[in-house]
């Protein structure tokens, strides 16, 4: 059979942002530059989803149902080679200098080819992401700085958030719930710190991680007041990893039970003192959401696309797949939800570099920052000189400036409903696929049974799609009826 | 519906089998889909006839009808729905039988209820006309590759239906020994995978006529019938899957913490299990008003509800158990991938509705 697929986005060589988000145009006259720089992203992306991720996805996912703590050390290489693994650090410190949009044009080229591997070189930014809400001068050069010779050196370094505990999932995302929480784990003050115990389970790169950026109360009895992040190095003692899960999918990516017995932390490395942990928690989310929400969006593009490649090749007895009647008006109905989650994606990215951390990278201090000699901008003085508190509080000061309240309440409306409306899309898109494609369109080779795999997981971590509503009602309808009623 | 007394007892008996031998092996099976594994169970199986349930008492079976079939796999599938869709090939392709010659059919139930080459049946349905069928010398000739099919690894032969080159409609049995009969790659689908799926591939297979049980319309009409039997079982595995995560569910959020409640106390976690137990109940009484002939029900609108109805359940009772309902070790991302499989199992259910209306 002569099997040519039609050149379909993860299939086609052409670049096409502005081909399905036309409406960047009016943006593209007066930032040419923004736009081509998102174009680039997803060019290197979808470049290294075809040649790298696509290749091996099935395989590797065939390994991990086999062994769990697999992982696929040569697909992490080639992608910190390109420099994925740091590709939010500025372009003049040695990153690649992706804004917002730039990252999410990346994260959908990443998940249509494979949702784990995605996690796996792009989830590290869970370390800059948290060192970034809290901005302490300091803490942010010193982890630019590691992560930067990191990369040079083709040294692994990751970084782990761990919020979730066996007993507390949602009570750990909402402050409503943490209120009402009975924690197990325990943050219990000493001299010149604190010793962590108590166990957090599906941290996601938890077996990996070099670092682990970690919630516990100071107060088990009062959660919420007392909550406290704290940043640790997984060499200390106290410190170890139990199983790594056996997943449904996103199998190439771990996910591990991590136990603290007395670990102890100095006050140094304490990010969010007791009482400011949830706060901390929020703002990350009101991130992190919104790109679970792209991923759902990007897995459901995978799907379709694998979808409508199969189906234009498969014989029935009633001719090409894809020219029966009832496929068509499937096929159509769900390009025209990925269009819309597309569409509502991409504006949450570009509100991320307007409105959110991602302003900081614009703003004059960091510009100027930027524009210092390498050697001095990463060197010890000039660290040291940023640890001092003062000028370490500085950058706090000026980050709370711009990323108000307020921005964070619209963060977390806007964030919790792509999240929801993405990751529905995925598990809904997918599954439909294999109702399309039937039996033999469903084995392991055409890859879609696997994106339904993915897609499941994405409705339950980064807090439940129930979690999520019910943060949006609060942002958005509650408010309202607060001020109005 | 009323369901016969001695259907109930029948039923009563298999559940509390499959709970002692599926429930614990049946993620370890899922992991290492060894035959043999299932081949052990079936052995055991015999012992409480559940193999000869359509076997008529004369020829030493249980002699018990479709709706007792149908009872059987939804209990098997309870606790494992890929041995359930064993059972469900097994039942369908045995149906046919009935219709042979009553010396044949001394034979092959003979088979079936003395387990020796030929103790588990298959069926080949042939919708997509892959397979060719000539007289040779005397010989039926039959070449092709088959769709994917389920218990190839298990059956000692298939009931086959299929076009000979005149245009007749042909029901015959295939045994798997016959030389020329090979099977394709394992398909690795992602559920019911101690059954996994194989084309069959016919190569000059000879058979000799007696391996014809009926020809022409009235092959037709028991080939409708067998494709609806498959359709109903497969609506009853799907429906023992959704019984057992409905039930898990349920339990979970009785015992499950967040915000300082169990989480049954939340009115969105109550309108979830609610709208899961409507859709099991009707999905339910649906399948087996399908047994009521009175009833006129189609058996692929059966097949096409209940199992998109047990799919959402057993997503929202993922959705319940939350990041636990993601792990292997709790058994419902299992289900979910096995009832996936039902669905579109039997044709896709889009599909099988557009063909049955007539237009
Ligand atoms: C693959 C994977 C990777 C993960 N990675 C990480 C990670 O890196 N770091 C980390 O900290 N965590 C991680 N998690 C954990 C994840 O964030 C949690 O699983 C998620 O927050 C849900 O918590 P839970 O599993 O405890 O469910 P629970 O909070 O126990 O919720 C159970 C069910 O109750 C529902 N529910 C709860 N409260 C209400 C209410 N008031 N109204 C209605 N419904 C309600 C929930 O929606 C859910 O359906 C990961 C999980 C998985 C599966």
């Amino acid at each position: 059979m002569d099997f040519s697929p039609p050149p379909y986005g993860l299939f086609s060589p052409d670049i096409d942002l502005m081909v399905n988000l036309p409406g960047l145009g009016k943006l593209r006259e007066k930032h040419p530059a923004y736009i081509a720089r998102a174009e680039n992203a997803q060019a290197a992306a979808r470049k290294f989803a075809v040649n790298h991720i696509l290749p091996r996805s099935l395989e590797t996912d065939k390994k991990c149902s086999q062994d769990p703590a697999y992982f696929d050390w040569d697909l992490w290489h080639a992608a910190n080679r390109q420099k994925f693994t740091i590709a939010c650090l500025p372009e003049k410190m040695g990153g690649l200098g992706w804004s917002a949009l730039a990252n999410a044009a990346a994260v959908e080229e990443f998940s249509s080819a494979c949702m784990g591997s995605t996690a796996n070189i792009l989830f590290n930014t869970f370390g800059v992401l948290g060192a970034m809400v809290e901005c302490k001068t300091g803490i942010v050069l010193s982890m630019i700085k590691k992560m930067l010779q990191a990369q040079r050196q083709g040294a692994p370094l990751f970084y782990s958030w761990a919020i979730t505990e066996p007993g507390a999932g949602t009570d750990m995302e909402d402050a409503r719930a943490m209120e009402a929480m009975r924690p197990s784990c325990h943050a219990q003050k000493v001299r010149g710190g604190y010793s962590l115990s108590g166990v957090k389970c599906f941290i996601t790169n938890g077996s990996l991680a070099h670092y682990v950026i970690i919630n516990m109360p100071a107060d088990p009895e009062h959660p919420l007041e007392s909550m406290a992040t704290f940043h640790v190095p997984t060499d200390a003692p106290g410190f170890s990893v139990g199983r790594v899960e056996r997943k449904c999918g996103q199998k190439a990516s771990q996910t591990a039970e991590l136990f603290f017995d007395r670990v102890f932390v100095p006050d140094a490395d304490v990010w969010a003192r007791p009482g400011k942990g949830f706060d901390h928690t929020r703002e990350i989310l009101s991130i992190t959401r919104g790109f679970v929400g792209l991923c759902g969006m990007g897995i459901a593009r995978g799907a379709l696309e694998r979808c409508i490649r199969y189906a234009a090749t498969k014989q029935t007895p009633q001719g090409r797949l894809i020219d029966q009647d009832w496929a068509r008006f499937a096929l159509a109905d769900m390009i025209k939800d990925l269009h819309m989650v597309r569409a509502a994606a991409y504006n949450f990215a570009m509100a991320l570099d307007a409105f959110h951390v991602w302003k900081l990278f614009d703003s004059l201090a960091v510009k100027g920052a930027a524009r210092l000699p390498d050697r001095l901008l990463l060197s010890d003085s000039l660290l040291a000189l940023a640890k001092n508190t003062p000028a370490s509080e500085a950058g706090s000061i000026f980050k709370k400036k711009i990323v108000t309240g307020k921005v964070l309440d619209e963060f977390v409306k806007h964030g919790s409903a792509l999240k929801v409306a993405g990751t529905d899309l995925a598990m809904k898109t997918s599954s439909r696929v294999l109702d399309i494609v039937g039996l033999e369109g469903m084995s392991r080779e055409f890859g879609m049974e696997k994106c339904f795999r993915d897609a499941k997981v994405t409705q339950i971590y980064e807090g439940s799609n129930q979690a999520n509503l019910l943060d949006l009602f609060h942002e958005e309808i509650g408010v309202l009826l607060q001020r109005v009623f | 519906m009323d369901f016969p007394k001695e259907y109930l007892q029948v039923v009563k008996e298999i559940e509390k089998f499959a709970v002692r031998e599926l429930r614990e092996p049946a993620l370890e099976w899922d992991l290492n889909p060894d035959p043999k594994h299932l081949l052990a169970f079936w052995e055991k199986s015999r012992s409480l006839d559940l193999p000869f349930i359509p076997v008529p008492e004369r020829f030493q079976g249980v002699g018990y009808g479709p709706l007792c079939q149908a009872m059987a796999v939804e209990a098997l599938a309870r606790q494992c729905p890929g041995a359930a869709s064993v059972f469900v090939h097994h039942f369908a392709g045995l149906f046919p039988v009935q219709f042979a010659e009553e010396g044949r059919q001394s034979e092959l139930w003979r088979g079936v209820t003395n387990g020796q080459g030929g103790g588990i049946a298959g069926v080949v349905l042939d919708g997509e006309h892959a397979l060719t069928l000539t007289m040779k010398n005397n010989d039926w000739v039959i070449n092709g590759r088959s769709s994917l099919t389920a218990n190839v690894s298990y059956a000692g032969w298939m009931c086959v239906f299929t076009k000979a080159n005149n245009q007749e409609n042909l029901c015959l049995i295939v045994p798997l020994d016959a030389p020329g009969v090979s099977l394709g790659p394992d398909s690795e689908l992602p559920g019911l995978k101690i059954n996994p799926f194989r084309s069959l591939v016919f190569k000059d297979v000879k058979l000799p006529p007696d391996a014809v049980i009926k020809i022409s319309e009235t092959s037709q009409s028991i080939k409708s019938q067998t494709r609806d039997l498959l359709h109903a079982f497969i609506a009853a595995a799907a429906l023992g899957a959704a019984r057992t995560a409905f039930e898990k569910a349920l339990a979970y959020a009785k015992e499950r913490y967040q915000y300082g409640k169990i989480i049954i106390q939340h009115q969105e976690i109550r309108r979830m299990l609610g709208a899961m137990r409507m859709n099991l109940d009707a999905a339910r009484a649906f399948l087996y008003a399908y047994f009521d002939e009175k009833s006129g029900v189609h058996a692929a609108h059966v097949k096409a509800f209940c199992t998109d109805a047990a799919f959402n359940i057993v997503v929202d009772a993922i959705q319940i158990h939350g990041g636990y309902g993601y792990m292997h070790e709790q058994g419902l991302e299992k289900l979910m991938r096995d009832v996936k499989v039902l669905q579109v199992l039997g044709g896709s259910n889009p599909q099988l509705l557009v063909d049955s209306i007539k237009g």
